[in-house]
């Protein structure tokens, strides 16, 4: 096989310009592929992050009438138990609680409707990583339960900068006016459309007595260190829990969701399959060139004992020569481009504006994420592509007749 | 034993619409050993039958037996192991494989045999030896010239052991001189080795060397003379 890989290289370079043309192409398209693929990943991540990580939580636990009705009321029973049983389950990362509320946040001249979130602020931060998202301002602070986060967008609506006070205005569940001040200690930037320009985060107890709800929250949010369990982490979280408890994965709590990020595989397929069908041809046309002509060689190989499947091998071989050649130029050049999409991006927006996609805000520079998988699968693909390409040649050349193959000029 | 038995072995073809009989019935047995020249005029047969013995080609009719195997029963696969251990070829334009080495070009079959490493080495530095090459192993075809590049397709013919060479108009592309030497090399191997070589040859200075020699026409055995 050594002699077989020997020849095959030296045939590869006997017409050098050729073979290198074939390999330049097949080198763009992995790099290519790299970078669309780091967009893809980088875009995606950013929507995992808002839609899932920050929003939905890998599994998140509500009262059962919670998701249809959103009744103040419908808050989940005996969680201390439960967060005890949930943060001491191996497949949890994290966990959070949460009790919420829709009402009015007032500031001194305008008021503008919101949702106000009372939160753990260290578990919330350890789940959704509000701490980092403080653009202006610091994050909640247990010595101060009236400071409250509030998004971006109601921060320009409201025109409150952190060291100013908002009031809520809100129904209690007892009926009364549920209404309370809190001092503004920071503003976040969460990247979710709805939540910069809504979101209120309280400290929990804050909420939970303005809203006369001692000791209750509506949701249990969960990550977990790997997704692929998340249905038995979901089972043992609903053994826990009882059956008044709605235990949710987050596919299943926003199917539209699941659906949006699940279409990158289909996006990265297609990009795939555009790219290397071109590839394919130029190995397929340079194969076949070789094979042409070297017809009369190939028949001298055949006569002087070289089985059909060796002489498909030697084909094949000069095939993945190109395949690895085109790797390694194109990862080259394609670790280049994902850099550059990750250091400096790439302008999306000529205002500078963020731009808003299924509820999630971008940046006006996209930046690109580069993950070792995209590679290998890019890699794995262009190497696999080439070896079919040349499997019509390495037939053509497995079936020569030597004596009718060595009269060929 | 016979290396070679053919009966009534039978090869055409369509050209033009008419039939070619570039063989008709040819019953020919070839001793292990020998040193055989076909000889004849263009289009006589020599090569359809040295085509047909050596498995490169399927005849109309008849049968070949090479070596106690009967070459209409192989299959591809099999005719391309019994050319890679039983038979060596040596063709009138060298054929070498241009991007290979003259001891690359020697080595290529015993690679494909699967011969270590060691023996590998060993042979070929004797193979090029007998065969005057020493010092012409690194250079390409392109670096030698016509009678070096027949005797590295005579190394690459031998060096596996084959227990028949088949050799088409050898020395057609030679000078005289260069030509005589090939045919000297070859007869002492066959002397000393035992090795059997069937050619087919226009060249007075291979007939002369052989010890057997088989005049063909229109594809037909028209006299076999043995010599001492």
């Amino acid at each position: 096989m050594l002699m077989l890989w020997r020849v095959a290289w030296r045939n590869l370079w006997r017409q050098g310009r050729r073979s290198m043309l074939t390999v330049s192409a097949m080198a763009v398209g992995v790099a290519l592929c790299m970078a669309m693929f780091a967009l893809i990943d980088g875009m995606y991540t950013r929507m995992f992050d808002v839609m899932v990580s920050q929003a939905l939580g890998h599994v998140q636990v509500h009262h059962q009438a919670w998701p249809a009705d959103q009744q103040l009321y419908d808050t989940v029973p005996e969680v201390d138990a439960l967060l005890a049983a949930i943060d001491a389950d191996p497949g949890v990362k994290a966990a959070t609680v949460r009790l919420s509320c829709f009402g009015l946040a007032a500031g001194d001249k305008t008021s503008a409707g919101a949702r106000f979130m009372g939160v753990d602020p260290d578990r919330e931060d350890q789940v959704t990583q509000l701490k980092r998202r403080v653009v202006r301002g610091s994050y909640l602070d247990a010595a101060k339960p009236n400071g409250v986060l509030i998004g971006a967008g109601l921060a320009e609506e409201l025109e409150v900068e952190p060291g100013g006070e908002i009031v809520m205005i809100s129904q209690g569940a007892d009926g009364s006016i549920a209404n309370a001040l809190f001092d503004v200690v920071g503003v976040v930037e969460t990247g979710s459309t709805m939540l910069d320009r809504a979101g209120v985060w309280t400290p929990l107890p804050a909420l939970q007595s303005t809203l006369v709800l001692p000791n209750q929250v509506h949701e249990l949010l969960i990550l977990s260190d790997d997704l692929d369990t998340l249905p038995a982490l979901k089972g043992r979280v609903e053994a826990a829990g009882g059956d008044q408890l709605m235990v949710r994965t987050w596919q299943e709590a926003n199917p539209q969701a699941a659906l949006l990020i699940g279409s990158q595989t289909t996006s990265k397929t297609l990009i795939l399959f555009v790219v290397f069908s071109v590839s394919a041809l130029g190995v397929l046309n340079t194969m076949m060139m070789n094979v042409f002509e070297r017809t009369r060689e190939l028949g001298v190989l055949k006569a002087i004992g070289l089985s059909p499947a060796k002489m498909m091998a030697l084909v094949l071989l000069e095939a993945a020569q190109l395949g690895v050649l085109a790797s390694a130029v194109g990862v080259g050049l394609g670790l280049l481009i994902d850099l550059y999409l990750v250091k400096v991006g790439v302008a999306m927006s000529k205002s500078g504006e963020p731009m808003s996609f299924g509820g999630v805000s971008f940046d006006p520079i996209m930046r690109g994420e580069v993950r070792v998988e995209g590679i290998v699968i890019t890699v794995v693909f262009v190497f696999f592509v080439s070896i079919v390409a040349a499997v019509w040649p390495g037939l053509r050349a497995a079936r020569l007749q030597p004596v009718d193959a060595m009269r060929q000029r | 034993m016979p290396i070679v038995s053919t009966h009534k072995l039978t090869r055409h073809y369509q050209q033009g619409g008419l039939t070619v009989r570039a063989l008709d019935g040819v019953d020919l047995t070839i001793e292990a050993g020998e040193f055989v020249a076909l000889m004849g005029a263009s289009g006589s047969g020599k090569t359809t039958l040295l085509n047909l013995i050596g498995g490169l080609d399927r005849p109309t009719s008849g049968t070949v037996e090479v070596d106690g195997r009967m070459l209409n029963q192989l299959s591809s696969g099999e005719l391309s192991q019994l050319r890679l251990d039983r038979i060596g070829f040596v063709f009138q334009a060298y054929n070498l494989l241009p991007v290979l080495t003259a001891q690359e070009n020697a080595e290529f079959v015993l690679l494909m045999q699967g011969v270590e490493p060691a023996e590998r080495g060993r042979r070929i530095q004797e193979t090029l030896r007998n065969l005057g090459l020493e010092g012409l192993g690194g250079r390409l075809p392109s670096e030698l010239s016509g009678g070096q590049q027949q005797r590295v397709a005579v190394a690459r013919a031998i060096a596996g052991r084959p227990a028949l060479v088949l050799a088409d108009e050898p020395t057609a592309n030679l000078d005289s001189h260069t030509g005589a030497a090939l045919v000297d090399s070859m007869r002492a191997l066959n002397d000393n080795e035992g090795i059997t070589f069937v050619f087919a040859t226009h060249d007075a200075k291979v007939e002369e060397r052989a010890k057997r020699v088989i005049w063909m026409e229109d594809g037909r055995i028209l006299r076999d003379e043995r010599r001492g």
